[in-house]
């Protein structure tokens, strides 16, 4: 199979990977594929180039971006193909039901953790992908890890269950860690986890109190808050209104 | 590549030459951005978009040239650049297109 075969192979399985296409280089309309674990099908007719291409490949297929690219005097496009990102939801709380409906919606992959099995059923989160009855640390290995696409939200109202996750998610490649609870609760969180022995720059990525500033008070108008945070983060935005603010709406490419 | 991919997949599978359509390049606002695709198999069926149908046909041109083994081709719409193509695009955008050959 071509590397443009084994790119659309992929595509249709929901997976992730870019395929490079020499627009002009040594060769033009040579093809390069690369999997997120770095390997490789085919190539640009030059070893240099097919190093140098696997790098900008890496960082777009996680920016999730298709671009094109000058390297090393080529034009290359590099075209992405990746999953809907996934947002794991700790905690099998109401606000954690109207939060994978409103991710739903957005188009995301929302997953339920939570030990307590009588509260983590597929029936109480219908919109979930999957619910997993299980410890943090088991939750996360049942979902493959956690990657530079996956979005963490912690809402168990639970301290021990709180600190458990928060130790694995701090840790992890996650781009964003929310934590639910008021400014007193996540002032007692820190102090939980520094004295457990987290590191400080670690414990600054908690997002708390979660969400952006609505003034949301119900558990749908609250997800709303988390959702619009997490795009906003995705987006590299602070989140404010666009009425207030000057310059482009979108990424172009985005 | 997702919204093409199911239908070049199964032309490929029956044995139809593909021709794939991708915007590699957007300048000021386009309507599609990069990775944005639009195939066409020889019997000139169409999947997938490049714009928001304005220069959809002209790409369908190209495609079936391309798949008389002309090679690859690099298309550039916009406003700036009548003389080369008769198409533009009415939200004062360009766009570049790269039209090839798929290969399964």
């Amino acid at each position: 199979m071509s590397a443009q075969g084994e790119f659309a192979r992929i595509a249709s399985e929901d997976g992730r990977a870019a395929l490079v296409t020499a627009i002009e280089g040594p060769e033009p309309g040579a093809k390069l594929l690369v999997r997120p674990d770095g390997t490789t099908e085919g190539g640009l007719a030059d070893a240099a180039l097919d190093v140098a291409a696997v790098q900008v490949a890496d960082e777009l297929m996680w920016a999730e971006r298709s671009e094109l690219r000058e390297v090393d005097g080529a034009s290359l496009f590099i075209d992405v193909t990746a999953p809907a990102p996934r947002l794991l939801i700790f905690g099998a709380v109401d606000y954690a039901d109207a939060l994978c409906r409103l991710a739903r919606v957005a188009g995301w992959r929302p997953f339920v953790c939570d030990p307590r099995s009588q509260f983590a059923t597929q029936e109480r989160f219908p919109e979930a992908e999957e619910v997993v009855a299980a410890w943090p640390e088991d939750a996360v290995a049942k979902l493959g890890g956690i990657d530079r696409a996956t979005y963490i939200a912690v809402l168990t109202h639970d301290p021990k269950l709180d600190d458990a996750t928060l130790t694995i998610a701090l840790r992890s490649e996650a781009p964003y860690v929310g934590a639910m609870g008021s400014r007193r609760a996540q002032a007692k969180r820190r102090e939980r986890l520094l004295a457990a022995g987290l590191e400080e720059e670690l414990v600054d990525r908690i997002a708390a109190p979660i969400g952006l500033d609505l003034g949301a008070v119900t558990p749908e108008e609250t997800a709303l808050s988390i959702m619009g945070e997490v795009v906003a983060v995705r987006n590299g935005r602070e989140g404010g209104r666009l009425s207030y603010v000057s310059g482009r709406i979108h990424e172009v490419g985005a | 590549m997702k919204d093409v991919v199911d239908d070049v997949r199964a032309w490929a599978a029956r044995g139809d030459r593909v021709a794939i359509a991708t915007v590699v390049g957007v300048r000021r606002s386009a309507p599609r951005p990069p990775g944005a695709k639009m195939a066409v198999n020889e019997h000139g069926e169409v999947s997938g978009a490049v714009s928001g149908g304005c220069v959809e046909g002209a790409v369908v041109e190209v495609a079936g040239e391309v798949l008389k083994g002309d090679g690859p081709r690099l298309l550039h719409f916009g406003i700036a650049d009548s003389e080369a193509w008769d198409v533009g695009l009415p939200c004062g955008g360009e766009i570049d297109v790269y039209v090839e050959e798929y290969a399964e």
